[in-house]
């Protein structure tokens, strides 16, 4: 409870919608308290979470991918194309392709400045026409005798499946990565404020190509696992990435102004965000209310941010330093 | 200790008479260990930011490096830094060439450059900004604090914890983590960059005692700044650079005002300041009343007029409040309490524009628009007073604005260009000058002359003396003592978010006046 | 900031060595148009059907509905808000309050006003939102997908057929051999180029992009303008949705799939500066244009479509990247 009461005001929020969320979906929904819909939502927040994970890596810089949902569709295009192969060679090609391009977009947006959002755009577009490029005809299959691994990946072990376990223990890399290693913290500096990051000595380059190439990749991951899970990648599939990663972060309590933000805010912002998806998959509502309250729960996150953002600056800038002199002084001067 | 022994690379704790030689002069080459610059040029295009620079500084001294704005001072700090390659020169350390290619190997050859802007970042800890600075790429976070504490306490921060977020810290113990974390990395050059601009008196002491530090720890201190004073107070050495070339280097014993002043504008001071009219002139009776105006920054109501054709100065350190009364007149700052009448009509709050013109103290923010045409700038002000709807002529606009920037004498050439083309002067020009084609009674004025040159200081004042004598009533606020009462009529004097005096310049002293904005009394 | 202090350097009220204005202007002002023209040439001369009246009737075409939602949002990137997310879903839903009041029996004006009142009031929510300060691309694309499934629940995820339709005249019809479509482009091209350079509105519109804060300061209502930009794009976005019923004579939910991204490349390709504050409309416009002859010459020479989207991307990253420099070098 102590930790509770010293958290942000914008977390307590979202603990508290997460906890209603439980309490209210335990209660009126029945099913909901299942095993097999514990393992769906964890394997679902798994998935959602690593693409939000990748969003968060570069917003922690400051900037924003919006290319991700593109990515993930090319790296398991390669994936699934290479399985006949070997699925293990494409896993690897696929997530060297997605790390080379995003390191050269972050060395892109380095090098000239150049908006990533808008950047990132472009990116999206090109990307897209490389997927459909790679699959002219049908979508990449993955190959009859391997759907043992389809199985394997959504097999349950209690809440459990081996695909959501993955993402989770990928989630908890990157978290252990931010936390405890310099380039970690650079990021977060680079995020913080870039002028003074690249006066302090951070390569700025290095931050922003592993803060795309990282994003870049986790979307790949993602992209490979949901192609692994249904079997097939096709060229327009993965669009849903983009807003689940963004909702994902943004929801989760990570600010588009850069500098904060860890895989906590990731896993609670998927797990809202999942569990509005099960209410409206178990309730029986019209699958088209799930855009709705996406879209929605951003544009209330966006807004409490901003009111939260809003009064702590009016509450911040009186005095603070002034009233410290104040007194000082008056006990001394009397 | 013997001589011999004092001037090798053993560390020595006091200061060595025997290192204040005339430069370039080195007894034994290679022997003493310092910093050289030799033959240090930089161009942009065809623009000669520093060439061929050549001075050097001792250690365990402090060597004050001077110079107007656009002297080459910014230059040759981002050269130090790494962050711009030089085009020609060499930099050397205890005899052998550093590597400055970039601001990390910079850091790695023992180069720490404290920038003007303070560049802790304020959303990680004290201890997560040291582990940031240090070698370590994987961090073991338990330990940062114990490690980065020795450093903190060398220049006396005992009372921050390492845990503390730096934005939860004073902008003086921001500056001062600053230099420790340099320390942490084992600087032999500190590059400290105008470390007082920003602070107020009792932070500038602290940083002062942290330098007195460093220089018994024996480094190479480099510093940067405006204050002349400073010179003084922690200064062993002087060297003054001008239009990118060195223009003196001297003792600091030898530093006279007049000799400094000489060395950075090229030619006598002459009287910067225009000179006040007759005082007693007749006067209208006030163009703007506050009446027990509270704003979320003042911690006490304050009352004051301002007359028609009177120049008057609200004095303070940094944060005390000083600006809150000009942007309580021009209605950015809300009232909690109190009352602002302008001329006869009463108001409880103020009209933006009406009349009234503002520059914060943030030219590069607010006062202008970078990347359009110098004309915009200039016709803003016109333009959003005749509202949103209606046509708008360029031709006619640019026209407009020809009499006011005649008289900010901005060359018509400049006026198709972008502001950001100018210089700190210039753009300073166009900040002030787009207000004027509005015809305001009311001129607030934040930090008027910050960053700019000594040349057009003078322009900016004797144009405000003007205006004031055509009947504007010029509110300005400033932290510079000298500027306050060298130019202003009357002066609000600020302490502690509180106004605490008002007197005539005439009034005041120097001292009673560092006195009344330090202490709030005298 | 690089550079700041050699500009310091320059005595105050003297002119530096380059502050010559460029007698080239004009090369600059029509440089762009030259690829546009040798492009066609090239094409009409050596691909096969690319220069029959036809084809170039369909470029028109094409490039009018981009075009059109382009020079729209085009108001939004020059107030620095960057670009909208929620194109598509925007001339959805008015396509969707067109069909569904015209299906209803009422009358064809009603329903064009009703699908503006609607475009505007997304318009004022979008852009009040934007203009306190959240960011524009988030904020659009969570609207759009909350407008997405709004829309698509009211109308019960179904398609509205008009038959007849009253306006096939303004989606397909032509007037003097040019479709009308094209000639709604123009005119609203031409109009918003007066609009920007020549009316108060438009010149606090670009001060507002150019620096918020000191326009703010001079007194220019900042959010206002930002709002308003918001509109204008929200109802060029209208006039795309009626104009496409009027083409297709239905309404339904995905058939404005890949606007918003063909608006986003259309506004890059043009070089309108994605920091605001700079840029002429045209530059949406013919950046709409490039892109549909692009795209048309590719599809005459059998290029597939995944390889005419990759162009597409790469060539507006490009553009992006280019302009970035070229702003960074000018400085």
């Amino acid at each position: 409870m102590n930790a509770f009461v010293k958290m942000d005001t914008g977390f307590q929020v979202r603990i508290l919608i997460f906890l209603a969320l439980v309490v209210g979906l335990a209660v009126t929904v029945p099913g909901f308290l299942s095993i097999a819909n514990a393992s769906s939502i964890i394997e679902n927040v798994g998935l959602i979470g690593l693409i939000g994970a990748g969003i968060m890596l570069t917003m922690i810089v400051g900037q924003l991918d919006l290319a991700v949902a593109s990515v993930a569709a090319v790296a398991a295009i390669i994936a699934l194309s290479l399985a006949g192969t070997s699925l293990a060679l494409g896993i690897v090609v696929a997530l060297l392709t997605a790390g080379l391009y995003g390191a050269s977009v972050g060395y892109v947006i380095n090098r000239t400045g150049v908006n990533s959002l808008v950047l990132t755009v472009c990116m999206l577009i090109g990307v897209r026409g490389l997927a459909l490029v790679m699959t002219p005809e049908r979508p990449a299959i993955l190959p009859f005798d391997m759907f043992w691994i389809s199985d394997g990946l959504v097999a349950q072990w209690g809440p459990l499946t081996l695909l959501g376990v993955i993402c989770l223990v990928v989630i908890g890399l990157v978290g252990v990565a931010l936390r405890y290693t310099k380039l970690g913290l650079s990021m977060y500096a680079v995020g913080g404020n870039l002028d003074r990051a690249r006066g302090s000595g951070i390569s700025t380059a290095r931050v922003y190509m592993v803060a795309f190439a990282g994003s870049a990749m986790l979307g790949a991951s993602a992209g490979i696992l949901a192609a692994l899970r249904s079997g097939s990648a096709s060229g327009l599939g993965f669009e849903s990435f983009l807003l689940a990663g963004i909702t994902v972060a943004v929801v989760g309590g990570i600010p588009l102004e850069g500098g904060r933000g860890t895989v906590i805010n990731v896993l609670l912002g998927a797990l809202i965000i999942r569990l509005i998806s099960s209410a409206v998959a178990l309730g029986g509502i019209p699958g088209s209310f799930e855009s709705i309250a996406i879209g929605g729960i951003l544009l209330a996150m966006l807004l409490l941010d901003y009111w939260l953002g809003k009064r702590r600056q009016a509450r911040a800038t009186p005095l603070r330093a002034g009233l410290q002199h104040a007194t000082t002084t008056n006990s001394n001067g009397g | 200790m013997d001589r011999a022994a004092s001037c090798g690379p053993v560390i020595c704790r006091h200061r060595r008479q025997s290192l204040r030689s005339p430069f370039f002069r080195l007894p034994f080459p290679g022997a003493v260990t310092m910093l050289e610059i030799n033959k240090l040029s930089k161009s942009y295009g065809s623009v000669h930011a520093l060439s061929g620079v050549s001075f050097s500084a001792a250690r365990g001294k402090v060597t004050a490096l001077l110079g107007e704005n656009g002297a080459g001072k910014s230059t040759l700090v981002k050269v130090l830094s790494g962050l711009v390659p030089p085009s020609a020169g060499e930099i050397r350390i205890d005899g052998s060439a550093v590597d400055l290619s970039s601001p990390s190997r910079a850091l790695r050859s023992g180069v720490a450059v404290v920038q003007q802007e303070i560049s802790v970042l304020s959303n990680l800890t004290v201890a997560e900004n040291f582990l940031l600075a240090g070698p370590a790429q994987i961090l073991r976070r338990r330990h940062a604090a114990e490690w980065c504490k020795p450093y903190l306490e060398r220049l006396g921060l005992d009372q921050v914890r390492p845990e503390t977020k730096v934005s939860d810290l004073t902008i003086g113990e921001r500056q001062l983590i600053e230099i420790a974390r340099m320390l942490a990395q084992d600087a032999k050059l500190l590059v400290l960059d105008e470390p007082t601009a920003a602070l107020a008196d009792h932070d500038i002491d602290l940083v002062h005692e942290a330098v007195r530090r460093l220089v018994s720890d024996n480094k190479i201190i480099l510093y940067i700044t405006h204050r002349l004073n400073e010179l003084d107070e922690i200064c062993d050495d002087v060297v003054v650079l001008r239009n990118g070339e060195l223009a003196d280097t001297f003792q600091q014993s030898d530093a006279t005002i007049n000799r400094v002043v000489h060395a950075m504008i090229g030619r006598e001071l002459e009287e910067l300041y225009p000179e006040r009219p007759e005082a007693g002139a007749a006067r209208t009776g006030p163009i703007v009343r506050l009446e027990n105006v509270r704003t979320a920054e003042l911690i006490q109501p304050l009352s004051f007029e301002l007359q028609p054709g009177e120049i008057v100065a609200t004095c303070g350190q940094l944060g005390s409040g000083l600006v809150e009364p000009l942007r309580a007149i021009f209605g950015i700052s809300d009232l909690d309490q109190g009352e602002i009448a302008f001329g006869d009509a009463h108001k409880g709050g103020a009209p933006t524009g009406e009349g009234i013109a503002y520059c914060s103290e943030d030219r590069q923010h607010d006062g202008f628009f970078n990347n359009r045409a110098v004309w915009e700038s200039l016709s803003a002000p016109a333009l959003s007073a005749s509202g949103l709807w209606g046509l708008a002529n360029p031709q006619t606009m640019r026209r407009s604005v020809a009499p006011v920037a005649d008289r900010m004498t901005i060359l018509p050439a400049y006026r198709e260009r972008q502001v950001s083309a100018l210089s700190g002067g210039n753009a300073q020009k166009v900040s002030i000058g787009k207000w004027l084609s509005s015809d305001p009674k009311i001129l607030l004025l934040e930090e008027p002359t910050r960053g700019v040159d000594v040349g057009a200081r003078a322009e900016i004042y004797t144009l405000l003396r003007d205006l004031a004598k055509e009947g504007m009533a010029v509110l300005f606020a400033s932290s510079d003592l000298d500027e306050v009462l060298g130019f202003a009529d009357r002066v609000l004097i600020f302490h502690a978010n509180r106004m605490v005096h008002e007197a005539p310049t005439e009034e005041l002293s120097r001292d009673t006046l560092a006195t009344w904005i330090t202490h709030g009394g005298l | 900031m690089a550079d700041s202090d050699a500009q310091n350097s320059v005595p105050s009220g003297r002119l530096p060595a380059n502050a010559v204005t460029s007698d080239r202007q004009w090369l600059r002002d029509l440089g762009p148009f030259v690829p546009i023209v040798a492009l066609g040439a090239i094409a009409a001369l050596t691909v096969d059907g690319f220069g029959t009246a036809p084809n170039i009737i369909a470029i028109v075409q094409a490039s009018a509905i981009t075009g059109i939602a382009a020079v729209g949002t085009a108001a939004i990137t020059i107030s620095g808000k960057f670009i909208s997310l929620s194109i598509e879903q925007q001339a959805m839903t008015s396509a969707f309050v067109f069909a569904a009041l015209v299906a209803a029996g009422a009358p064809v004006a009603l329903a064009i006003l009703a699908a503006f009142a609607v475009a505007i009031l997304l318009g004022l929510i979008q852009g009040y939102l934007v203009s306190r300060g959240l960011n524009p691309i988030v904020t659009t694309l969570a609207f759009g997908s909350a407008l997405f499934g709004t829309v698509v629940m009211l109308a019960d995820n179904r398609t509205i057929t008009l038959s007849p339709n009253p306006i096939a005249w303004l989606g397909g019809g032509t007037t003097f051999g040019v479709p009308n479509q094209a000639i709604i482009f123009l005119i609203l091209l031409a109009i918003g180029s007066f609009l920007l350079a020549r009316t108060k509105l438009g010149r606090q519109l670009l001060l507002t992009g150019a620096n918020p804060a000191a326009a703010e300061i001079v007194g220019i209502p900042t959010k206002r303008i930002i709002m308003i930009a918001f509109v204008v794009a929200a109802l060029a976005s209208a006039v795309v949705g009626i104009l496409v019923v009027g083409q297709v004579s239905q309404a339904k939910s995905d058939m404005f799939r890949g606007l918003t991204i063909d608006v986003v490349a259309a506004v890059l390709v043009g070089g309108i500066a994605i920091q605001g504050g700079e840029g002429q409309l045209w530059r949406a416009g013919y950046g709409a244009i490039v892109l549909t002859m692009l795209g048309n010459i590719m599809l005459l020479i059998g290029i597939d479509a995944g390889t005419r989207e990759l162009l597409k991307g790469l060539l507006a990253g490009t553009v992006l990247i280019s302009m970035t420099i070229l702003k960074a070098r000018g400085r």
